[in-house]
């Protein structure tokens, strides 16, 4: 098994970072105003949410509309753990008996 | 360690992963793991000009890859033919090796081995466990 190097220890490309940053999400609110001798001309308000599907879906973002969230990706989206040793989509059961990928034993 | 299984040292030292030695941090492969994850975009954007709310925007977007768009449902402009054999196969799991980086169906790659360079995932070798001693 030690020749499965986890997910999180390779290097940190810009690959990497972007993976974490979508994963993380990522929320921007700006203010923007323009001033004129005191008088607010223009004011730019936003909110703007950055996110993969994945974390979009556990943080309740709002989706376009006209998704099917009925397909089996959604379910196991939000069913599966990440195994800590070799980064795959596994059930927690799964992990407790020992990771099918990389035989990593939580809790053992 | 010492008892290294043969199948070890196959895994380890002569197949080179692909993904891992040159075009992991290329712009190539950045687009290709953001449109597979998917991205989602959300944005409430508000223009008020001498204190009145002139323009409001909001834009509620999903950018993924055909793949990803197929698997987690999104919409298809209409006239779209989701029937092809093309379809069919995207809509197939597949995960990623572990050692070879290739796409492989999730069934075959847990349960038999990788076509690409032989990998077995922990599942298999444990069942084979009392072969290799």
């Amino acid at each position: 098994m030690h020749n499965l190097r986890p997910k999180s220890h390779q290097s940190h490309g810009i690959k990497q970072i972007l993976e974490r940053m979508l994963d993380k999400g990522i929320v921007v609110d700006a203010k923007i105003m323009a001033y004129l001798d005191d008088f607010k001309l223009i004011e730019l308000e936003s909110i703007t949410v950055f996110a993969s599907f994945e974390t979009a879906a556990k943080i309740g973002v709002p989706f376009p509309k006209g998704i099917n969230f009925e397909t089996k990706a959604w379910r196991e989206l939000l069913s599966k753990e990440t195994c800590p040793q070799c980064g795959k989509k596994v059930h927690e059961e799964e992990l407790h008996l020992g990771c099918p990928w990389c035989g990593y034993i939580l809790g053992g | 360690m010492e008892t290294k299984s043969e199948l070890d040292v196959v895994d380890s030292e002569v197949l080179e992963p692909e993904k891992n030695s040159q075009a992991d941090s290329g712009l190539a492969a950045v687009i290709d793991k953001v449109l597979e994850k998917g991205l989602v975009i959300n944005a409430d954007i508000v223009v008020s000009v001498a204190d009145t709310e002139l323009l409001g925007i909001k834009i509620r977007a999903a950018l993924a890859s055909f793949e990803t768009a197929a698997k987690y449902g999104l919409q298809f402009p209409s006239g779209t033919n989701i029937e092809t054999a093309a379809w069919k196969k995207a809509m197939v799991e597949k995960e990623d090796c572990p050692n070879c980086g290739k796409k492989v169906e999730t069934e075959q790659l847990l349960n038999k081995q990788c076509p690409w360079c032989g990998w077995q995932s922990a599942k298999i070798k444990q069942l084979t466990v009392p072969k290799i001693k």
